[in-house]
């Protein structure tokens, strides 16, 4: 019973692939050039795993996001969290905070690229502004909406501000700050493979994703897609699998 | 030991004071079980806060409140809101004296000698949701006994329970309070409850809370459940509906 239950998702993928197969490499239904056949897709990919580029711009694409969005998640929890305690400053900051979410974060690039040059500095900016925006903002509201009770309880015990904060505060925001975490991984991800699909670098996953559509390599732009398709969907499954770890409680309690 | 005198709590709302507690008189013996009865909503929690000094007066004074600084231990009403998830039981247990910082060996051997003497049918290292509502309303009190408290503060603890668990929590209270020796406060809104576990019970109005009369129980403790049939208990529960009736004199009739 688990045991199919486990399967379900994969058979999804199956299925995708076997209409792909029969659809495209069979009865070459569409035209190659939008949808080449499969088997050209996975050969293209074998290949660029051999030779090792694969690899190199996995590497590169990942070591900026991993930046950006290890920096946006620490400063922007620690940056919410004082900012919840503090609903007054909060009230402050809480407009332009908005405002800035408010843009649509690709379109900041070009000041980015001025700012931080045209080197990997400017792509880490980008997966960090989004993770680091989100996480003031979950963090702040995760402190802000805790329960008056257990706060309370904790006071009559004799616990000072600080063991407030540290054995309760925290812990109940920590839901919303995984929300937080669970927005960020997929933007910022995205928003690096777009960054580097400008100028600047010759590694990355986005930049072999533009230099395919500027050759017409159909095949090597799908085998990428479908790299990239993988790591979104590894990273999403193990915020998701690092959430029930830790919150193991929320909505039991 | 406690004496509340001339205590007055007002809040400012909407630019008009609401006193929601006027001139609360009595006192709390040591070794005494005082039950608070009043209606929903008279101001019992802001008394509370009052009391454990989350709140303070806005006139009067509360005599030996200041010895009671970390000396009092609470069952809260909401006992599944006031527990935390993310500690297992023991470590729920344990969290008041992590609070005063005190060694985790010496917070282990309190606990263990609590164990002994409570004795919960259940294992106290499994997380807190997976405990019945029962469960968790002993984990409440023995989180409130683990300080050694000088006063017990017992704020509706059986309200989430059924009837036949509140029957049976009724004895397990009268049974611990007796063996522990405890101060208690202990706050309800059930007649039968509040003068079967008290040595006095303290009427409280409606908002704007006053103490309306305090009743002496003249039952020695431990009592036994049938008390509550006996002649002696039904008379004494006359008194009290008179009073709880004079209580309620002065609301408006509803339109």
């Amino acid at each position: 019973m688990t045991h199919s239950r486990r399967a379900e998702p994969l058979l999804g993928f199956l299925v995708l692939a076997a209409l792909w197969l029969i659809a495209v490499d069979v009865f070459r239904l569409v035209d190659p050039l939008l949808l080449p056949p499969l088997c050209d897709v996975i050969l293209r990919l074998v290949e660029l795993i051999t030779n090792g580029s694969l690899t190199r711009d996995i590497a590169a694409t990942l070591a900026r996001w991993i930046q950006g969005f290890g920096l946006g998640i620490f400063l922007g929890t620690s940056l919410g969290l004082l900012l919840g305690i503090m609903p007054r400053i909060y009230r402050i900051v809480g407009g332009p905070l908005d405002f800035f979410r408010g843009i649509p974060v690709t379109a900041i690039f070009p000041l980015f690229l001025m700012i931080f040059g045209i080197g990997d500095a400017s792509k880490i900016a980008m997966a960090f502004l989004p993770t680091f925006l989100l996480m003031i903002i979950n963090a702040s509201y995760g402190v802000i909406h805790t329960s008056p009770e257990r706060r309370r309880a904790l006071q009559i015990f004799g616990a000072n501000r600080i063991q407030v904060f540290y054995h309760v505060v925290f812990f109940e925001a920590l839901p919303q700050i995984f929300i937080g975490v669970r927005l960020s991984v997929s933007l910022s991800l995205m928003v690096t493979v777009v960054s580097e699909m400008f100028i600047g670098t010759d590694t990355g996953l986005g930049q072999r994703i533009y230099d395919s559509y500027l050759t017409s390599s159909v095949s090597t732009l799908y085998a990428y897609l479908l790299v990239l398709g993988l790591i979104g969907y590894g990273l999403n499954k193990a915020s998701v699998y690092l959430e029930k770890r830790t919150i193991f409680w929320a909505g039991r309690a | 030991m406690i004496e509340f005198q001339s205590v007055r709590r007002v809040f400012r709302e909407n630019e008009q004071d609401k006193v929601v507690l006027d001139n609360i008189n009595f006192e709390i013996n040591k070794g005494e079980f005082i039950t608070l009865f009043g209606p929903n909503g008279c101001g019992k929690s802001t008394l509370m806060n009052l009391l454990t000094g989350v709140d303070v007066v806005s006139a009067g004074t509360i005599n030996g409140a200041n010895d009671l600084k970390g000396q009092i231990g609470f069952v809260f009403q909401d006992y599944r809101r006031t527990l935390l998830p993310w500690r297992s039981c023991a470590k729920n247990i344990r969290l008041p004296l992590q609070l005063r910082g005190i060694p985790k060996k010496e917070q282990k051997n309190r606990l263990a000698t609590l164990v002994e003497k409570l004795r919960p049918d259940f294992d106290l290292a499994q997380p807190i949701f997976t405990l019945s509502g029962g469960q968790a309303q002993m984990i409440s009190l023995m989180r409130a006994l683990i300080i050694e408290p000088k006063l017990l503060i017992l704020d509706e603890p059986f309200s989430a329970l059924d009837y036949g668990r509140t029957l049976a929590w009724r004895q397990t209270i009268m049974n611990v309070v007796h063996a522990f020796n405890l101060t208690t406060l202990f706050i309800s809104h059930d007649l039968d409850e509040a003068l079967y576990l008290g040595d006095r019970v303290v009427f409280m109005t409606r908002k704007p809370t006053r103490v309306q009369e305090v009743l002496t129980v003249p039952f020695s403790r431990p009592r036994d459940p049938q008390l509550l049939g006996t002649p002696a208990f039904a008379a004494l529960k006359l008194k009290a509906l008179h009073i709880f009736e004079s209580c309620e004199e002065n609301i408006p009739s509803p339109r």
